[in-house]
């Protein structure tokens, strides 16, 4: 007999003479006998693992859901400490001078012919040193729009120099 | 064998205190309230239960 529940059911003296006894004088009582107190058994078994899979099993979800909840407080909350941190976008552009960014007078001509979205991105970028995401996330683009225009700026400013 | 709610708050309290040690302490008793709810939405599903007969098992056994 390999399955366990019939095995640990037989472990318990009482459950084991039951069994002998239909074995050895298979009358329908001594069946009806052994296979109520299985049933039994059985059924408290299933019970048991029922609702320790319950608890588990919610406790478990319940843990996903406050994590993913904590990160996403935590994100809106870094959301609001960047624009208290930064300055609002007007101040961003007219707070640094091109002319400040730029010796070189051909580059800080081709920056000045750039598009706004350009030239906000590159002081965000290079001035104010934020990650991609973090420009993203704070003007409301996509990631790839913002990298995408950055590069763009780059290549600009390389065939003015 | 029907189970009573108050029977299983009573009979699993020990696996109960154990999932909320593994949560933060400030959402313990959030969880412990969604636990409760949970097992008296399963109860009748608890108590539905079917159990295998001894020798309807013992025969499955031996047709694997």
């Amino acid at each position: 007999m390999t399955n366990a529940l019939i095995k640990s059911f037989l472990e318990k003296k009482s459950a084991r003479r039951l069994y002998e006894v239909a074995e050895k004088n298979p009358t329908p009582e001594n069946i009806r006998a052994l296979e109520e107190a299985f049933k039994q058994y059985a059924l408290r078994v299933k019970q048991i693992s029922y609702i320790k899979r319950l608890i588990k099993g919610y406790s478990i979800d319940f843990d996903k859901r406050i994590r993913s909840k904590v990160v996403r407080q935590s994100i809106d909350d870094e959301e609001v400490n960047y624009h208290n941190l930064l300055p609002s976008r007007v101040e961003v552009e007219t707070e640094v001078e091109p002319n400040e960014l730029f010796t070189d007078e051909r580059i800080h001509r081709t920056f000045q012919s750039l598009k706004d979205i350009q030239k906000q991105l590159l002081i965000y970028k290079f001035v104010k040193n934020l990650k991609n995401k973090e420009i993203a996330r704070l003007l409301g683009y996509s990631e790839q729009r913002v990298s995408y225009n950055i590069k763009s700026a780059i290549e600009k400013l390389k065939k003015g120099a | 064998m029907e189970l009573e709610y108050e029977e299983i708050l009573r009979e699993f309290r020990p696996l109960i205190i154990n999932s909320l040690c593994n949560t933060a302490p400030c959402y313990r008793e959030d969880l412990e309230q969604e636990i409760k709810i949970k097992i008296y939405e399963k109860l009748h599903v608890i108590n539905n239960l079917k159990a295998p007969g001894f020798y309807e098992l013992l025969n499955q056994e031996e047709r694997v």
